[in-house]
């Protein structure tokens, strides 16, 4: 692994589903940041972005976790989550919460320092290439929050062709949602079953063994589906397959 | 046309569409082709974005100013000799359209494809004067012939299969059954050709007015446009209060867009010009706009969702969207499917109307990404979620949740005691954690299952190891 010049101080903020069903993302997540030569703080001061309040049409619910996350992570200089869409909840949402004052420079200042982790790894670090091996047939899944909002699709894939023995295939139709859309996946349970029906079937046609995205929350989704039809295909966030964990490992 | 069910019905459309819908619905290869189309239009020009840019610029300076081209609209339409009527709502256009058709004395009017005539049930209304009503595009033909509303705002039978035309051609026509798509058009042609000879009415829509000539155009691919607008002697063209373009050359860009986008065609068959009567070259004698209001002058104050006047309703974002593509235009009730209907609905009468379609949607962006004009869909949506929201009475279940959501995540000793609490209980579950029952997630999918222990002891425990 390239490691940075200097070493860059990251603070981790680790989405609050990924800290209770997935804290194998969160350490795969420190292992590759300190590999790649830097600094990881983590505050545990922090739960929930607001995303899904924001979702929801909560937007004053979202607006005081919002407040504060930016007092938690104001005097961060660079801050990394291994989730696309609640970085794109501060990066782009938090501006549409009616923030002001102290709050609203808060963010001003904070929405350029927040990074997904594969964009904070290639894009900001210029991490090339990964040492980890993993001899599986991996699909990888287009997250719409992260392609469509924050325009991450290279990164993550650039670094997974990376790993040995990989084999990486392309999902059939793969910037189609997969269903999931926070509270949606709920309120509109058999619709967005169905859609995620659909992924399924591009995940069969692929052959793959493994899933995996940018996001835990989609995979959530993807996974309660595979594992419900005992499809025996297993989901498993990219920093999982990049830090070197073995796919057999992967839940914990 | 027979009544599109109720927007506010739209969750309980949707699980029975669902549930009824045949194996491999229509919609879904329907969507699939047109979305393909579309791209590779979009590909062949590699500067389409800045074409899409451009196109977006042009309709918001003409929402811009629109109270000042309508002025110069009136002045060339006084001059090219159109009757200009003014409709504040759906029930005064309809009343306004059938003074002119009974005036005309006629008993029949062919129509050319118009979501505002749908907009304000005017064939439901023609039919109680008696007067019947001829839609001559073929797809609104075909589901007119259904008793259908349409089910998507450019192909309106995209939810049927050319065996459902082939059925309902042979009952209603009394035709042989035949699926053969080119048979097919020639007996509707056929049946639609005498009446187009015979009717002293036409109607059409108007996908934009053009301001520095008064130029009402019609995009179509039938050429149905066309004769509507030139055999009958009395012409009616519908027009929603924003589809003013100022030039010419604002056209030919939106028309582009507008074909790329809606077919995936580079330029629509016909682009239908209409200045005003011509009786002496064998064009109307009378030609009638109704400008029709129903919504969107309050719309177009609306800093929020005023963008969406921008819509040229070229039904891209209904291909695009995964789920359109599931359950088709139908569930959604009232006049505009997909996603551009789910802000357009409650846009336009308000958030009671449609209180469910803000929140059909994954939020995905796909919508966004295809529409010609850039209409922010998903931003509006969410936009719309809080008004839905704020119109919630209280004490309300969910507002409670929400409530208690805030709470929890307010507070690392609150989230780190009640995540424990769910945890456990999580643990004690019978047959695996993987089996709790969480409502409306594990209807399809099993549930997520909390780790042993979470990050921040696996991180807290790790930094120990490190000796920090």
């Amino acid at each position: 692994m390239v490691s940075a010049k200097k070493s860059p101080t990251v603070h981790l903020f680790i989405p609050c589903f990924v800290d209770q069903f997935y804290p194998g993302t969160g350490m795969a997540t420190v292992r590759l940041l300190r590999n790649s030569g830097c600094e990881v703080v983590y505050e545990p001061e922090q739960t929930c972005c607001g995303q899904p309040a924001y979702n929801s049409g909560y937007r004053d619910e979202a607006a005081h976790l919002a407040r504060r996350f930016l007092r938690l992570f104001m005097d961060a200089k660079a801050i990394v989550a291994p989730s696309a869409s609640c970085v794109a909840m501060v990066r782009k949402h938090y501006g549409e919460l009616g923030l002001v004052g102290e709050d609203a420079e808060r963010w001003e200042s904070l929405r350029t320092k927040i990074w997904e982790l594969s964009e904070y790894l290639v894009d900001v670090l210029g991490v090339k290439k990964m040492e980890a091996r993993f001899p599986h047939r991996v699909a990888y899944h287009t997250s719409c929050h992260g392609f469509r909002e924050l325009g991450i699709l290279e990164q993550p894939l650039s670094l997974l062709k990376s790993v040995k023995d990989i084999d990486l295939v392309e999902l059939d139709d793969h910037r189609r949602c997969c269903g999931f859309g926070g509270t949606f996946a709920v309120k509109n349970s058999a619709l967005s079953a169905a859609m995620g029906e659909d992924k399924l079937e591009a995940i069969r046609r692929s052959g793959a063994e493994v899933v995996t995205a940018t996001d835990d929350s989609c995979l959530m989704h993807i996974g309660g589906l595979l594992s419900r039809q005992k499809q025996g295909v297993r989901t498993l966030h990219y920093a999982e397959i990049l830090a070197g964990e073995k796919v057999e490992e992967g839940e914990e | 046309m027979s009544h599109a069910s109720s927007p506010k019905d739209l969750k309980r459309n949707m699980k029975r569409a669902l549930k009824t819908r045949p194996e491999i619905p229509p919609f879904k290869k329907n969507t699939r082709k047109a979305v393909d189309a579309r791209n590779q239009r979009a590909a062949e020009w590699p500067d389409f974005e800045d074409r899409r840019k451009d196109v977006t610029s042009r309709r918001q300076k003409a929402l811009d100013s629109l109270n000042e081209l309508h002025v110069r609209l009136r002045k060339n339409w006084a001059s090219n000799g159109v009757t200009v009527h003014e409709a504040v709502d759906a029930e005064e256009a309809r009343r306004i359209v059938l003074g002119i058709v009974q005036k005309s004395g006629a008993d029949r009017v062919l129509k050319s494809k118009s979501m505002l005539s749908e907009e304000i049930e005017i064939n439901d209304a023609l039919i109680a004067a008696g007067i019947e009503s001829v839609e001559t595009d073929l797809g609104e033909y075909i589901v007119q012939l259904r008793d259908e509303p349409p089910s998507h705002i450019t192909m309106p039978g995209m939810h049927l299969t050319r065996v459902d035309v082939g059925k309902l051609f042979a009952e209603k026509l009394g035709v042989d059954y035949t699926e053969d798509p080119p048979a097919l058009t020639q007996i509707a042609r056929r049946t639609l050709r005498k009446q187009f000879l015979e009717s002293e009415v036409g109607m059409v829509g108007v996908n934009f007015a053009v301001a520095e000539t008064g130029h009402i155009i019609t995009v179509t691919n039938e050429g149905n446009g066309r004769m509507v607008t030139t055999l009958p002697r009395v012409v009616i063209a519908l027009m929603g209060w924003e589809r003013v373009t100022q030039s010419m050359e604002d056209l030919a860009q939106l028309w582009q867009l507008l074909s790329r986008s809606a077919t995936g065609q580079r330029a629509s068959v016909y682009l239908n010009m209409m200045q005003g009567p011509d009786p002496e070259n064998g064009g109307p004698e009378e030609v009638h706009v109704v400008v029709v209001d129903n919504g969107r002058r309050a719309l177009e104050r609306d800093e929020e969702l005023r963008e969406v006047l921008r819509c040229i309703r070229c039904g891209a974002c209904l291909n695009a969207c995964p789920v359109y593509q599931q359950v088709g235009g139908h569930p959604y009730g009232g006049v505009y499917p997909g996603p551009i209907g789910s802000v357009v609905t409650p846009a336009l009468w308000g958030i009671r109307s449609a209180p469910d379609h803000p929140f059909a949607s994954s939020l995905c962006g796909a919508c966004e990404e295809v529409c010609p004009v850039s209409i922010p869909i998903p931003k509006m949506l969410l936009k719309l979620r809080q008004r839905r929201v704020d119109h919630r009475g209280w004490p309300d279940p969910e507002k409670t949740l929400w409530g208690r959501f805030r709470w929890v995540m307010d507070s690392k000793r609150i989230y780190e005691s009640a995540s424990g609490i769910a945890r456990n209980a999580q643990k004690l579950w019978p047959g695996g954690g993987e089996k709790m029952v969480v409502p409306g997630w594990t209807d399809h999918r099993d549930a997520p299952v909390f780790a042993k222990k979470p990050f921040r002891t696996l991180f807290a425990d790790s930094e120990k190891r490190r000796g920090k």
